[in-house]
């Protein structure tokens, strides 16, 4: 019976990539029809029906039997390619996409297809298109179309707060939690190959595994460097040499075993555009640029909800109607861009839209109208900008199904705090809205510094690090109110000590030190003083337990070359933590927390 | 806690006073590492520890109880697996494994604190000796949450600064 | 040249010998040379005709040649040859006797001419001859007369002077041998004066000798004191060495007591060591518990599988209890022998110090006193070396006698052997006084004759410029003079006084002495 069981889940995981597939393949086909297309969209089609019947799942080899038959005499050329039809196969695709969701979960679901068959029919019988669909209200009367619709986004929506409980029952002990994802394209468990590699599927356990050893290796790897450095053979010596190197290889390559395209999590964004901008009756196109910037697969799940509710912000809030742009002077149809690019170890993701932009006095006043500000704190443009991601924040008055209920951009927030991104907000007024995410590239193995002060020892991350300045060759000055500045080439740069920072007693040498320029990563530059530098390494990010995770200022925890912990620091936030007024308006601030407790 | 097995636990003092947790949530029990302690944290925090390459934060239940701590060689540190993952808890020494019949623990006396009464799940007796026994989860949490709160509260959770 | 310079010399009228001589030999080259060319040419004619070159003979030959013609034509005639030729051969011979005739004119003429060059040369020749003759002779005979003149003259003084000479010589020779006996009879008192001196010399060195023998004899003791005093110093070293000994016997007591203390600190050190391990064991014991504690954690976690494996945790707990509790006997064990070896090594380490330290005081004192016989031999050793260099002086300064000794008696030997050379000296010089006393008298015999030979050719002018000298020696004819007697000749005062300065003679007696009286 467990084998059995593990063919079937096989076959699920298949399937869904199979889906995602095909409903690559129906996008394309809306866009640019060919044979080949549907040839493919054919095959997959039949390969899905064959093995459903075989692994047993009778329903779902059923409906695919039917499907396969429509798409047959649509290939034939019997059946006229119309959006309408593309529109049926999609759905068609969701809620094939949802059989093998229930069936993840109960090998024995049932789901009903009836209504999408009957379409089917309908079409191979060359009837006239059904009525169209309209846009999803929750109030409207459920057909079937709309429920499996209604299903399907349902479906979506539920995926996206991960910290409400999870839809998924508790599976056998060699499940993990992760490998069991939603009808969510985007996440499959193939060894990622660029090009058509042959490629294995290897169970995300075993990859954690594997990458759980390497990160101890890398970590023994450098305890071995550190003890070889006192007095040991030449031979042996050269030997560690060159088994760190070998240790970078393995750890980048299983870094990277983890890491996916954003391909398939822009392609469903696109999907989602259609739909939804459909729905709305707006004209919007997608382009996306940088599809194959690869991303850590954890990191690609938990982004995909907050991709998923801003680019339906955008749809929805961001981009006008047609006529309005017409009026605004734009061109009718709207673009939503989804670029995502490498830079210094970071992922960038930007969701660029061409439509209004964001209204600083609106979101003022209907915060203050939600009671999260009071009415007469003053914002910065910027700061009010960041209302949208207060929770129980929505200008929207109805709340759609879309979007409304004012839960979706405070969860982004807090998905992308979670990966340790930041989201930042460009907006014109008029002209569009940007919302650009950064996230760090590799979780687990960062190059970093380690500083010392006193007799304590702290990793910074490198890209952190801009430059150094030896105690000797400070130039300092002291500003009554603001604390000190480091004087670097004609820059004054906000100096602070490490010791005051983290509230501990300045040592008292100053003749000895560095001082090490912080740029955070489109932030301003600030100066921070600490005991020594003891050098440079790779370390291995162990997150921290829950109890500390809260804590602002340390972004996890680093073991160094002498198997001792050291707390990672992250100096924006530890001196946004101290002089929380000193950065940007101190109304801010103030908002913050009224908004936050 | 009835089931069909007894649970067994483990017991350990902490100053004068014996207490016991699950065996089951017990992933290990070692001798006092070194700690690397970190700031912001509240007293009871010890700092983290390196566990075969995995970071572990320790804290001192006598401290978080509060016990006068007593430095001994017996001092141990027993790795508990907690839903929120794992963490070290330095005890003064570690005594046995007890596996007590369920009709032998009875609930907690109404004794100490209210600092303690949510923390103390049970008592059962055993030779003579009072052995409490303790819901970390409970423990910890309450606590911590306040604890790391109050060290969040400084800063004051803004939210991300555009540039 | 120097035969040409006393051949000069020889001559005391040089100039006017010369003048004499040269034209001599230039009459007798010249003479010679006549001859000489006569006699060529004698020769010449007799060669000419021994050869037949002179013209007779060569005449004879043409008129032989004539004859021989004239026969031919005979013959010719005779055998009645043709008529030409005849006629050339007569006219041949025709020919030759005119030639022949010529010849014989020429011949003739020149024999004329010859003869009466000839018959002129030798007249004028003769004439010549004469006239140089003639003129040399005469020459010739005034010098001759004016050398022997002056020959006569200067032998009249020398012979005078001589005469002076002799009666100096012989006064001299007189003196010479009183000087001389007067030097025989000192040289005898020196002589005598020598032995003496010698024979105190000789006593003076015997003393010389004894003393140096004495010297060695002490020099001989004081180098036995220093060998006694040198055997009494090693005693004294050795003795100082053996106290050393002791003195090191009683540190390496202590330096054992102190190795032994040390491994009883090394089995205080083995104790702590088993201290350590016991320590070790505690540690293990612990680890052991926990290991106890997790393997039971781990066999909860197995549930039902790993009931058996929780007993064996129980089992390994109880090992670690019970090692616990005997690594505690064990600690204590060891804490009590620690304790009761310290106490061993202290009482040990004290007591022996006490001990040693009163072997040492003790040990001490006798190396005091041994180094102050040190001190006493060295002392002694001192003077006695001092000794020994005055004695080395002295023997020194005796051998400096003893060769002094030597050399003053080296130098009388050789006062000696000068004084006997004197005497012989003094005896010869009288001897050689009386020798020069006769050849003095035999110089005045001859003196005179010479004397009378050149007055006797000069008459009386001559005997009064001979002075007394002749006088005396004619009157006295071979007889010695007296010795001591002076004579002088008045002329010859400033030589004679030149000659009695060699001599040594005092001042020549005034013009008025009436020795020179006769004259």
């Amino acid at each position: 019976m467990d084998e059995f069981d593990e063919i079937k889940i096989c076959f699920l995981d298949e399937a869904e990539q199979n889906l995602s597939d095909t409903e690559q393949c129906f996008l394309a086909l809306e866009r640019s029809p060919g044979p080949e297309i549907l040839e493919k969209i054919f095959r997959l089609a039949h390969n899905l029906k064959g093995s459903s019947k075989a692994v047993g799942f009778d329903g779902l080899g059923a409906f695919t039997h039917d499907l396969e038959t429509f798409l047959l005499k649509i290939k034939t050329g019997n059946v006229q390619l119309q959006p309408e039809i593309v529109d049926l196969l999609l759905r068609c695709n969701d809620h094939l996409k949802y059989f093998v969701a229930e069936l993840r979960a109960n090998f024995n679901a049932q789901v009903n297809s009836e209504g999408l068959l009957k379409e089917i029919h309908q079409y191979m019988e060359g009837r006239p298109a059904p009525k169209p669909v309209e846009a999803p209200v929750k109030e409207a009367a459920p057909s079937a179309l709309d429920e499996s619709l209604a299903a399907a986004m349902a479906a979506l929506e539920n995926a996206d707060p991960e910290t409400s409980s999870p839809s998924v029952p508790e599976p056998g002990p060699e499940f993990a939690p992760e490998e069991i994802v939603l009808a969510q394209p985007a996440v499959s468990t193939p060894v990622v190959a660029p090009a058509a590699d042959e490629s294995i599927r290897v169970s995300l356990t075993r990859l954690e595994r594997l990458l759980n050893h390497v990160g101890e290796m890398v970590i023994l790897h450098s305890v071995l460097k550190e003890q070889s450095s006192v007095n040991t053979s030449a031979f042996l010596k050269k030997t560690i040499h060159q088994l760190g190197k070998v240790t970078r290889e393995v750890q980048d390559i299983s870094m990277g075993l983890r890491m996916l395209p954003l391909k398939p999590t822009f392609l469903k964004l696109q999907r989602i555009v259609r739909d939804t901008s459909r729905a709305l009756g707006k004209e919007i196109e997608l382009e996306m640029i940088g599809d194959d910037t690869e991303l850590d697969k954890t990191v690609i799940e938990k982004l995909s909800d907050p991709l998923v509710h801003i680019v339906r912000n955008a749809v929805d809030h961001g981009v006008e109607g047609p006529e309005e742009r017409r009026a605004a002077g734009k061109v009718a149809r709207g673009t939503i861009k989804l670029k995502a690019y490498h830079h210094v170890g970071q992922v960038i993701i930007e969701i660029m839209d061409d439509g209004r932009g964001l209204d600083a006095r609106a979101l003022v006043a209907s915060a203050v109208k939600k009671g999260l500000i009071r009415p007469e704190a003053k914002l910065s443009d910027d700061e009010a900008y960041n209302l949208i991601f207060a929770p129980g924040f929505s200008t929207k008055e109805a709340v759609t199904d879309v979007s409304g209920r004012g839960v979706g951009m405070d969860v982004v927030r807090t998905n992308i705090d979670q990966l340790r991104g930041q989201t930042q907000i460009e907006t014109k007024l008029g002209q569009g809205t940007c919302f650009r995410i950064t996230l760090p590239l590799t979780l687990a193995i960062i190059d970093a510094m380690i500083v010392r002060l006193g007799k304590e020892r702290f990793v910074i991350p490198l890209h952190h690090i801009y430059e150094s300045v030896q105690a000797s060759e400070m130039k300092l000055q002291s500003i009554s109110g603001s604390g000190e500045v480091l004087l670097l080439r004609g820059d004054n740069i906000p100096f602070h000590r490490l010791s005051t920072l983290l509230g501990r007693t300045m040592s008292a040498t100053s003749e000895s030190g560095m001082a090490l320029v912080i740029r955070a990563s489109h932030g301003s530059a600030m100066a921070i003083f600490v005991d020594e530098v003891v050098g440079q390494t790779q370390a291995v990010i162990k997150p921290l337990g829950q109890e500390v995770k809260k804590i602002k200022g340390f972004s996890g925890s680093a073991i160094l070359g002498d198997g001792l912990p050291a707390v990672i620091i992250d100096i924006p936030e530890l001196v946004k933590r101290l002089y929380p007024n000193l950065s940007a308006a101190s109304s801010g601030a103030r908002a913050g927390r009224s908004i936050g407790a | 806690m009835t089931t069909t097995i007894d649970q067994r636990y483990l017991t350990f003092s902490l100053g004068a006073e014996n207490y016991a947790i699950p065996l089951l949530s017990v992933r290990e029990v070692i001798a006092v590492p070194e700690i690397t302690p970190m700031p912001f944290t509240p007293h009871h925090f010890l700092g983290l520890m390196n566990l075969r390459g995995q970071v572990i934060s320790v804290i001192d239940l006598r401290g978080k109880l509060g016990i006068k701590p007593t430095t001994s060689s017996e001092n141990a540190v027993i790795i508990c697996e907690l839903q929120s993952g794992h963490l070290g808890i330095l005890v003064d020494s570690v005594n046995a494994v007890l596996t007590p019949a369920a009709d032998q623990i009875s609930s907690p006396p109404e004794v100490k604190g209210s600092l303690n009464r949510e923390c103390v799940s049970g008592v059962f007796r055993h030779e003579q000796i009072l052995i409490l026994l303790i819901d970390l989860e409970k423990t910890l949490s309450g606590e911590d949450r306040k604890a790391v709160s109050s060290a969040a509260a400084g800063q004051a959770s803004s939210p991300h600064k555009v540039a | 040249m120097s035969f040409l310079k006393s051949f000069t010399h020889r001559f005391a009228l040089e100039p006017r010998i010369r003048l004499f001589v040269f034209p001599l030999i230039l009459g007798w080259i010249f003479t010679t040379w006549i001859l000489i060319f006569q006699n060529y040419l004698v020769w010449k004619t007799g060669q000419e005709v021994n050869n037949g070159s002179d013209p007779m003979s060569v005449l004879l030959v043409k008129m032989q040649e004539i004859e021989s013609e004239r026969n031919k034509l005979t013959e010719a005639l005779a055998k009645g040859a043709p008529k030409r030729e005849i006629e050339t051969d007569r006219l041949q011979v025709g020919y030759k006797l005119n030639a022949a005739t010529q010849m014989i004119t020429e011949h003739a003429a020149h024999m004329r001419a010859s003869a009466s060059r000839s018959a002129t040369f030798s007249k004028w020749l003769i004439a010549f001859c004469l006239v140089v003759f003639v003129f040399f002779g005469t020459i010739i005979a005034a010098f001759s007369w004016y050398v022997v003149r002056d020959l006569t003259l200067q032998v009249t003084a020398v012979s005078n002077e001589l005469s002076g000479i002799t009666s100096v010589t012989t006064t001299s020779a007189q003196e010479v041998s009183d000087a001389s006996s007067a030097l025989s009879s000192g040289v005898t008192q020196q002589a005598a004066a020598l032995q003496e001196t010698v024979a105190s010399l000789e006593e003076v060195r015997a003393m010389v000798n004894k003393n140096a023998d004495n010297a060695q004899k002490a020099q001989s003791v004081a180098v036995e004191s220093t060998q006694a005093s040198q055997k009494g110093k090693e005693a004294v070293t050795e003795m100082i060495g053996a106290m050393g000994e002791i003195q090191v016997g009683n540190e390496a007591i202590q330096t054992q007591v102190e190795t032994s203390n040390s491994e009883l600190t090394e089995i205080t050190k083995v104790i702590f060591e088993i201290a350590n391990k016991t320590k070790i064991i505690n540690d293990i014991v612990f680890q052991t518990k926990l290991l106890s504690f997790n393997a039971s954690v781990e066999a909860a976690r197995a549930g039902e599988h790993g009931k058996g494996f929780a007993v064996v945790a129980e089992e390994i707990g109880n090992l670690a209890q019970m090692s616990g509790s005997a690594a505690k006997d064990i600690g204590q064990l060891v804490d009590g022998s620690i304790k009761k070896v310290d106490r061993i090594i202290k009482d040990t380490k004290s007591k022996v110090s006490n001990l040693v330290l009163a072997g040492k005081e003790k040990v001490d004192a006798g190396t005091m006193t041994a180094r102050r016989c040190n001190d006493v031999l060295d002392s002694i050793l001192k003077n006695v070396e001092d000794m020994n260099q005055m004695i080395g002086e002295m023997s020194t300064a005796s051998s400096e006698q003893a060769r002094g000794v030597d050399e003053i008696s080296k130098a009388m030997n050789q006062v000696e052997i000068v004084t006997q050379g004197n005497s012989a000296a003094a005896n010869q010089a009288t001897t050689i006084a009386h020798q020069l006393n006769e050849q003095a008298v035999k110089m005045g015999h001859h003196v005179v004759a010479l004397q009378s030979i050149t007055n006797g050719t000069k008459g009386a002018r001559h005997a009064s410029d001979s002075g007394d000298h002749s006088d005396d020696d004619s009157e006295h004819g071979g007889k010695v003079l007296p010795m001591g007697s002076r004579k002088e000749s008045k002329e010859k005062t400033v030589e004679g006084t030149a000659y009695k300065r060699a001599i040594g003679a005092e001042n020549p007696p005034s013009e008025n002495d009436p020795r020179f009286e006769d004259v």
